[in-house]
């Protein structure tokens, strides 16, 4: 449905690729050229007729060729989709791993004076646009210290020292607002369950304070905070074009990018319904998920 | 002649009171505005934001978009207050008539999505099946794309004229609203006075937005304040991708990835601009949570 959906909106669109393969706005290609070039891609032939066929591609995983470069679309985007996420995954993880710890000593903190600091550092992560923290990071490590690449892509299996140097910023750039976001919601989360019923119970049986939170709270307070691992994934998918774009990383975004501009309709078609695809397929397992670490779902 | 007299004053005193309930409101609103710090510096900032955007050309004599060379990179002056860019035009111009873009294409297109969201969650709750499935799988539909990438998408190949951004970005907020309205819609529906408005014949235009509006607004607009919290990222976005509004229309996207490319050599061009996105964005984000806040009463203990 998504597949007809963006196959449908893409040819209803104004713009003719044809005049971007034969030279930009400007030139004015006699309209000989342009039907050579409909003909040669396809483009002249009814639209029931290229939906059939697209659609009958799809079923084999086979996205078509590209209208500009001739490359294969799929081949393309299985050499793509891992350094988009060689971004996403490592700085999700980043964003947990940062993120919980902290949102835990948030809690603990409660009615001091650092409980407001972390919050309203919290409230800064989420709420400062990737380019910009991007940016400041490229300020700081490669145009005043020289320790970091500003941007582009070394392949890890050529050189991984240099991968890992030239992956760092846009990990930790892509990382900060999902790790603010962590943060906030391990906080709530904790906080709800220090107020219940059997926190008191455990207090009142003489279960010391740290027990308490590790063995009683945590079980529970994680639970909700598992799913906002798919709620993420939006947010890396438009962090991760921005991200690309800043670093010049050459992952799906850049790709989709480059595409749009040349009205790449295969390119285009294939990338969205991928992602789509992604994301759809992440926010099911994550309903998933809850569903298996909480029992009460389970029953219900 | 004693019976009417009698129910006069009685009105008059029902409006009275209802007046004087009013200002109290009213009262306690301005209180917690002026008394919590919080409040005060985030409504403050956007209410300054509000006004510069519509003020702003009485605030400056100078032009965003003229171009002076041999005043290139200037740093704040007397001459430019918050210094020149690569182009020599002035800064401080330029952040003002980019708070007129970004405050425009938020206070639009959240407008635009809170209008037809709500208004689609209120009917798909009122009416249930089939109107229901209807509405609510058509908002799901469009949260199965990441949301700068249908903006992307649409943009690039509609044009980018400031009306197609905004209409896409409020088209992005559509579900948000949508659910907010359908779950509490769902609530306020089962009250009897709902039942009782519909005894009496009320049709269902006015039962919608008489008798389940005005119960569901506190949800509402604490959505509206986060919402043009990322509204204002999602514009910014595009005009740093070079998707936004044509090159004649000031923007701190832009501007931020006009100077990004000279950063080296003059990096306030670049943070002078990302300290203001920052702190717009920051101040609706901190406005949406105070005012979620007072309004949830789960949360008032």
């Amino acid at each position: 449905m998504i597949a007809t959906a963006v196959f449908l909106f893409l040819h209803l669109l104004p713009g003719d690729p044809a005049l971007t393969i034969l030279g930009g706005i400007d030139a004015t290609p006699d309209s000989a050229a342009i039907a050579l070039v409909h003909q040669r891609l396809g483009l002249d032939r009814p639209l029931y007729v290229q939906y059939g066929e697209w659609m009958g591609n799809l079923v084999r995983l086979n996205l078509g060729t590209s209208f500009t470069s001739g490359t294969s679309v799929s081949s393309e985007l299985a050499r793509r989709l891992p350094r988009t996420f060689m971004l996403i995954v490592p700085a999700e993880a980043i964003a947990i791993i940062f993120g919980i710890p902290l949102g835990i000593a948030a809690a603990r903190l409660r009615r001091t004076m650092w409980d407001p600091v972390i919050s309203a550092v919290a409230l800064l992560g989420f709420s400062t646009p990737v380019f910009v923290s991007g940016l400041l990071l490229v300020l700081a490590f490669s145009l005043k210290l020289h320790w970091l690449p500003s941007g582009g892509f070394v392949s890890p299996s050529e050189n991984f020292g240099e991968f890992v140097k030239s992956a760092i910023m846009p990990v930790v750039t892509l990382s900060l607002g999902p790790m603010a976001t962590t943060m906030r919601m391990t906080r709530s989360s904790v906080l709800e369950q220090l107020g219940a019923d059997y926190v008191r119970t455990a207090r009142s049986k003489g279960v010391t304070e740290i027990r308490v939170l590790y063995r009683h709270v945590l079980r529970n307070a994680l639970l909700p905070v598992v799913t906002i691992v798919g709620l993420h994934v939006g947010f890396m998918f438009a962090g991760s074009v921005l991200v690309e774009f800043l670093f010049n990383w050459p992952g799906v975004n850049a790709y989709l990018l480059n595409s749009i501009g040349g009205r790449d309709y295969p390119v285009v078609q294939g990338i969205v319904l991928v992602i789509a695809a992604i994301f759809i397929l992440i926010n099911f397992l994550t309903d998933l998920s809850f569903a298996i670490l909480d029992p009460r779902i389970r029953y219900e | 002649m004693n019976k009417v007299e009698v129910a006069e004053t009685t009105e008059l005193d029902a409006v009275e009171l209802r007046a004087a309930g009013r200002s109290n409101r009213l009262g306690a609103w301005v209180r917690w505005f002026v008394r919590t710090p919080r409040v005060l510096f985030s409504g403050g900032f956007i209410l300054l934001l509000l006004f510069i955007a519509i003020t702003a050309p009485a605030l400056t004599h100078a032009d965003p978009n003229t171009i002076q060379s041999q005043i290139r990179f200037l740093g704040p002056s007397s001459r430019a207050y918050l210094g020149t860019d690569q182009f020599g035009r002035d800064m401080y111009a330029r952040m003002l008539y980019g708070a007129r873009l970004s405050m425009s294409v938020s206070a639009s297109s959240v407008t635009i999505a809170m209008v037809l969201g709500v208004l689609m969650g209120m009917s798909a709750a009122f009416f249930g099946f089939p109107v229901d499935i209807l509405l609510m799988r058509l908002t799901d539909a469009i949260l199965c794309f990441p949301p700068i990438l249908l903006a992307i998408f649409v943009v690039a190949f509609l044009g980018s004229s400031l009306q197609n951004i905004i209409i896409v970005i409020g088209i992005l907020y559509i579900p948000q609203f949508a659910r907010i309205a359908y779950s509490s819609s769902l609530a306020v529906k089962e009250n009897d006075y709902i039942l009782a408005a519909e005894a009496i014949g009320s049709g269902p235009m006015r039962i919608l937005l008489r008798g389940i509006l005005p119960n569901i607004t506190a949800p509402i607009l604490v959505q509206m304040s986060l919402s043009a919290s990322t509204a204002i990222l999602i514009e910014a976005g595009l005009s740093f991708l070079g998707l936004g509004p044509p090159a004649n229309v000031p923007s701190w996207g832009r501007s931020i990835q006009d100077a990004s490319r000279f950063m080296g050599q003059h990096p306030w061009g670049v943070i002078l601009p990302s300290i203001i996105i920052t702190m717009a964005v920051l101040a609706f984000n901190i406005f949406g949570d105070a005012l979620r806040d007072r309004l949830d009463p789960r949360l008032q203990k």
